[in-house]
């Protein structure tokens, strides 16, 4: 059924690091990028979706961008849920192609955090993520908050700093193949062991990087895609769930949503976790990325994971390449494209891609394969 | 310590017997008067039935630690003068889950140790926070 089927059809990765340039600007070049790339114009976009700037706020953010971009789109939103908003809108493009709202919808994801806002001021922003009477008077911040999740986990299943570290060093030697990469020097377990202390058991290097970014997507149909040759990537399945906003709230301080939206992805997919061939899991932190693994069924719970036989985060992620959930998207369509250079997992055909807003509040997953 | 993390305290009407509460050193809870449904933080509605009428009890103020942090060092310049400092979720008897943190020495930690309630005050403005309860014996986690 080639018709009901949504692709991605053009995907572009902007600048990062410390850009200098104005986060508007940003999404612009994200948002053009994908639609140079898929051969698009302004005039054949009718959907167009964005994730929200804290650096420039905006009233109708993504109807600026279209406006900027010569779209008229039947529909737009500004998808605010934190480092998951780019699988989320994702997950939304699909829905408006599938229900035949749209036929073709721009998904741009952008911040200037890093030039624009500067480190303290970006990281204090993040105090928001905890409430602000019950949980921010106690030191309630980002890091401290995956603390609490990995301490339990640790209580439950033994200590997994080496698991952690392993996550880390592993994507330092994919950052290493990656062009741009903020983090290239090696990094290994030991040294990742060794590294500094930031909130019990997370170390300096179990922490992401804090970098402008800059992407988009352009998300149409099978049919619509075909037209343009074979450059596209299939969504084959895509799942959301939450259980909580606030830590305090969580019952189990586990990654359950997490696990319920794989298994939607995945069940959409028909697609079995074993079956796909690498991963790119949102990793605001390691300990992010080993409950995912874990969440997803892509190891057991508790286990180590499983970097010997699946290829997580190719591109170095956000602990090494740079900021930004859409840069897990972009990468996934390089490996399924088969461009990803000196980092391509040979004989990728189907990978996962997660999204985690908040502090595992929102999770998506989303399933993608290659062209047939 | 912490009054260097409060911002802005501004309860809501159905949160002013909360803090009324702490600053006569009781820890309050929110029961539903309809479904009879414990709740923390303090809401408008019941979480569980949507009834708009709800009454506060007091918590016995003793609970474990769910799990916690030690900050040893924070990003922002108010939080980086308190490092090391413990983030906690307590989960107190009633079930009920708290987020605070534990004065003691970090050393003396774990996953499942006793607490019981105090109360710091801070400007005009009190917050529970937990100590250890009585003598520890007890074996820890590795």
């Amino acid at each position: 059924m080639p018709d009901s089927t949504v692709v991605i059809a053009g995907a572009f990765e902007g600048p990062s690091g410390i850009t200098g340039t104005s986060a508007f600007e940003l999404f612009v070049q994200g948002a053009a990028g994908a639609m140079r790339d898929a051969g698009v114009s302004g005039s054949e976009v009718d959907g167009l979706l964005t994730s929200y700037s804290w650096e420039e706020p905006r009233l109708m953010p993504s109807d600026f961008l279209a406006e900027y971009l010569g779209a008229a789109p039947v529909y737009t939103e500004t998808v605010t849920l934190g480092g998951a908003g780019p699988l989320g809108m994702l997950g939304r493009a699909e829905r408006a192609i599938r229900s035949g709202l749209c036929e073709t919808v721009v998904l741009a994801s952008a911040s200037n955090r890093a030039s624009g806002l500067g480190k303290e001021a970006a990281i204090d922003s993040l105090r928001e993520v905890a409430h602000p009477l019950y949980e921010a008077p106690f030191g309630a911040f980002v890091p401290a908050l995956y603390a609490l999740f990995a301490q339990r986990h640790a209580h439950l299943f033994g200590d997994a700093e080496r698991s952690m570290a392993a996550i880390a060093a592993s994507q330092r030697g994919y950052a290493a193949l990656k062009p741009g990469a903020a983090r290239q020097e090696p990094l290994s377990i030991e040294d990742a062991i060794a590294s500094k202390m930031i909130s019990e058991p997370l170390r300096i290097t179990d922490c992401c990087l804090l970098t402008d970014f800059s992407a988009g997507l352009v998300v149409t149909t099978e049919a619509r895609a075909r037209e343009r040759g074979e450059r596209y990537v299939s969504v084959l399945g895509y799942g959301e769930a939450r259980d909580f906003d606030n830590v305090s709230q969580s019952a189990a301080l586990e990654p359950t949503s997490m696990a319920a939206a794989g298994a939607l992805a995945f069940a959409r997919a028909g697609v079995a976790p074993e079956e796909v061939d690498f991963a790119e899991l949102y990793d605001c932190f390691t300990i992010t990325v080993l409950l995912t693994l874990q969440s997803l069924g892509l190891c057991g719970r508790g286990e180590a994971p499983p970097l010997e036989r699946l290829p997580v985060n190719t591109n170095g992620g956000m602990l090494s390449f740079a900021t930004g959930g859409m840069y897990h998207l972009t990468e996934a369509v390089s490996q399924l494209r088969g461009e990803a250079g000196a980092r391509q997992v040979a004989d990728a055909r189907v990978g996962v891609v997660t999204g985690v807003g908040g502090v595992f509040s929102a999770n998506c997953a989303a399933v993608l394969g290659a062209a047939r | 310590m912490i009054d260097l993390l409060v911002r802005a305290i501004d309860p809501a009407p159905h949160e002013a017997e909360y803090w009324r509460g702490l600053k006569e050193e009781r820890l309050k809870l929110q029961r539903c008067d309809a479904c009879g449904q414990l709740q923390h933080y303090p809401r408008s509605i019941c979480r569980s039935c949507l009834a708009s009428e709800l009454s506060f009890v007091d918590a016995a103020g003793t609970g474990t630690v769910f799990s916690y942090t030690v900050v040893r060092r924070a990003p922002l310049p108010e939080l980086r003068a308190l490092a090391p400092y413990v983030l906690a979720l307590v989960e107190l008897v009633e079930g009920v889950r708290v987020m605070s943190t534990v004065e003691a020495d970090p050393e003396d930690l774990f996953i499942g140790v006793d607490v019981q309630v105090s109360f710091r005050q801070v400007g005009d403005w009190t917050l529970p926070t937990f100590q250890l309860t009585g003598p520890q014996d007890i074996v820890r986690y590795e």
